[in-house]
Parts: C-alpha cells; structure tokens; sequence
C-alpha cells in the first residue's frame, strides 16, 4: 500500500496543474488551459505564476504523504531519540 | 516436449533460456488470444506505416475542387480541408509516431536500467544520488515540461522529440528496476557470482538483468504507449511545429478545422484517432504473450 500512496501523493500534487489536453479538448477555463495560452503568447510571468501554483500543490501533498505514512505504518515513524 | 524448454527458474540460478528455437518462439507467441490479436495489429501497423509511404505520394498538393469530401472509391477515407486524401495521409503519417514511440522508449528504459541496476547494486551513496534526482524528475510534470520546452525550442526534428520525451519518462521505470534489483541481488547466485569476483558489470547484465528481461519488456511497451500519447498530445496541442505529415498533426487539424462536427468529414478526425488507439492496444495485448515467452512460469497449458 505504501508505494502506491506515494505515488497518490504525487499525483494528487499533480491535480492542480491540470490536464492540459483535456482542457483543451473541452475548453475548459482552468489551469492548465491557462498554461497553455501563457505558453503560445510566450508570456513568461504567468507560466512562472503557474509552476509556482503546481510546485507548492506538489511539495504539499508529498508534506502530507510523508506525515501521513506514520500513521499507516506505525514501523515508518522516525524516533526522535530514546522512545 | 514444451514442458522442458525453458524450466530453468530464478530459483536455481541459471540464466532464462525460455526459447531454442524460433518455431518454438512462435507457438509460445501464438499461445494466447489477447497476445496473438496484439501482435498481428502492432506488426500490421508498423508494416504498413514503414512500407506503404514507399508507395505513395510524398506531399499531396491541395485540392480546391475536392474538399472535405465523403469517403468514395477515390479517397477511402475521403478528403480533408485542403483536398488531400486522407487515406494517403494516414500511410504516410505512421512512420514518424512509431519511430518517435520506439526511440523515447528505449531511451528512458536504457537509463532506467543502467541508473536503476547501479542504484540497488552498488547502493550508498550513489544510491541516494541517484534516487533523489529520481524523486526530482519525478516531481516535473512531464507534459508542462514539454509544452513550455516547444515554445522555447523549435521540435521539428523527430530524434529531438523523442530524446526529450525519453529523458523525461524514466524515473517510474528506474524506481520498479531498483526494487527488483533490490530483491534479487540477495540471492544466493548473485552471492556466489560475488564469491567468484565476476566484476559488477557481469554480475548486473548476465546474473541479474535477465531474470528481469519480461520485466524489463512490459515496461518496453509500457513506455511506447505513454511516448505515443506524450507526443500525439504535443502536437494535438500545436507546440510542435506542423509540418510534415503524423496521426498528431492530422489530429490537431482535424480538430482545429472543425472536421468532427461534418457528417462527411467525420472519418477524417476518427482515422488518426482510431489508429493510434489501435497500435496502443496492439502493444498493451502483445505484453501479454511476450510476457509468456519470457518467464516460463507464466504460461498456461
């Protein structure tokens, strides 16, 4: 279970950036339409904006995955010293 | 007689040999239906997309007076906006998808393998190393990624795109490789190899890889079907530049010219649609067999 929570994490990081192609397919205002009409008017600043928006959801979900594996497997939890 | 070939397991050490000879090769291919239906469409696919532009026309010259016509005797598939045949289009706009899904996966399975072979074996700190820079190009959305790298560079060269999209698909790959590597280097034929001195690189391509080949294989086809959808994407998109003739850009025009909202044009946005599916399928199904020909264990009687 734990390997597939990691990887749960990693795409529940993913979920803010969108899917470019299925917002485009369905025009669909989000933004990962949003990236990529940043991406063909070259405008460099909201591209920016948005890889900032996906970084902090990525390093988020991978925070709460890493705090929640103790609670799945107790064995995981790092002892701070002596228990 | 089948019952023989091929018993060598992990367990005793020795090396997989599952097949001798190619007769056998084929009726272990042809054993399952799924595996069977797989091959023939991915082996009827790659013919005709390497073949058939031999035999038609390189670029078709617009057309005014046939646009997007209904499919007749003339254009199978009917025509586009232009007045091109469609059918002509499909032949010739394989080659570039295949070569493109072949190269980027074998590029991102070599370095999934050799990084990831080297991670578990020699562990440490090329390990760690190497697993952090994994979990990096993990963390990079592989689709933005590419979107924004089109807009900077000009992708119109095939071996480009397909060692982009190669670089950037690893990193999965390398972490399942180093947890097989993991297991199995503490096995006692590895140990024994290790008695022997046989020199890392021995132990890792004779003793350990081929006990990982069926792996290492459906990740192969795995890796095809994501290159393949990456890159079709891309230039359904248009962050690849349009020229040329692929399933993606006849995709993207299709799309960007309104073709699925014409009764007669319809076959012109389904055909590239329905032919990648097909070969996206093709590949998934032939795992199956291949995954029979290459671990012995599997095969059902």
């Amino acid at each position: 279970v734990l390997p597939l929570f990691s990887q749960l994490a990693v795409a529940a990081g993913f979920v803010v950036g969108g899917s470019i192609l299925i917002e485009q397919v369905f025009q669909y205002q989000g933004i990962g339409y949003a990236l990529l009409k940043a991406v063909q008017y070259r405008d460099y600043s909201l591209m920016q904006g948005i890889f900032l928006a996906i970084t902090i959801a990525v390093v988020l979900a991978n925070l709460a995955a890493d705090l929640l594996y103790g609670r799945l497997d107790p064995r995981i939890r790092v002892s701070g010293g002596e228990s | 007689v089948t019952a023989t070939i091929g018993t060598s397991t992990i367990e005793t050490g020795t090396t997989v040999r599952p097949v001798r000879s190619s007769r056998n090769l084929l009726r272990t291919l042809t054993r399952s239906t799924a595996g069977t239906i797989g091959f023939g469409l991915v082996c009827l696919i790659v013919l005709v997309s390497l073949i058939g532009p031999l035999f038609t026309q390189g670029t078709l010259p617009t057309d005014t007076s046939a646009m997007n016509e209904a499919p007749s005797a003339a254009h199978l598939l009917g025509t586009d906006s232009s007045g091109r045949d469609v059918a002509i289009q499909m032949i010739n706009g394989g080659r570039t998808v295949i070569i493109v899904g072949f190269l980027a996966a074998a590029i991102s399975t070599l370095i999934a393998i050799v990084l990831g072979s080297l991670a578990a074996y020699i562990g440490r700190a090329v390990d760690s190393i190497i697993v952090s820079a994994t979990d990096i190009v993990l963390t990079i959305p592989q689709i933005v990624l590419l979107a924004v790298l089109s807009s900077l560079y000009h992708l119109d060269n095939t071996v480009l795109l397909a060692g982009l999209i190669g670089i950037l698909s690893w990193p999965t790959l390398l972490r399942a490789v180093r947890a097989q590597v993991l297991s199995l280097k503490q096995r006692e034929y590895v140990e024994a190899a290790q008695l022997l001195d046989l020199g890392t690189i021995r132990i890792l391509g004779v003793e350990i890889l081929p006990n990982m080949a069926s792996f290492i294989v459906m990740n192969f086809m795995i890796g095809m079907t994501n290159a393949i959808y990456q890159m079709v994407g891309l230039y359904f998109l248009g962050l690849a530049p349009l020229s040329g003739a692929n399933w993606g850009i006849m995709l993207n025009e299709a799309w960007t010219r309104g073709a699925a909202y014409d009764p007669d044009t319809v076959l012109y946005i389904l055909s590239p649609v329905i032919a990648i599916s097909l070969l996206q399928l093709g590949l998934v199904m032939m795992t199956r067999s291949l995954e029979e020909v290459l671990n012995p264990r599997l095969r059902q009687d």
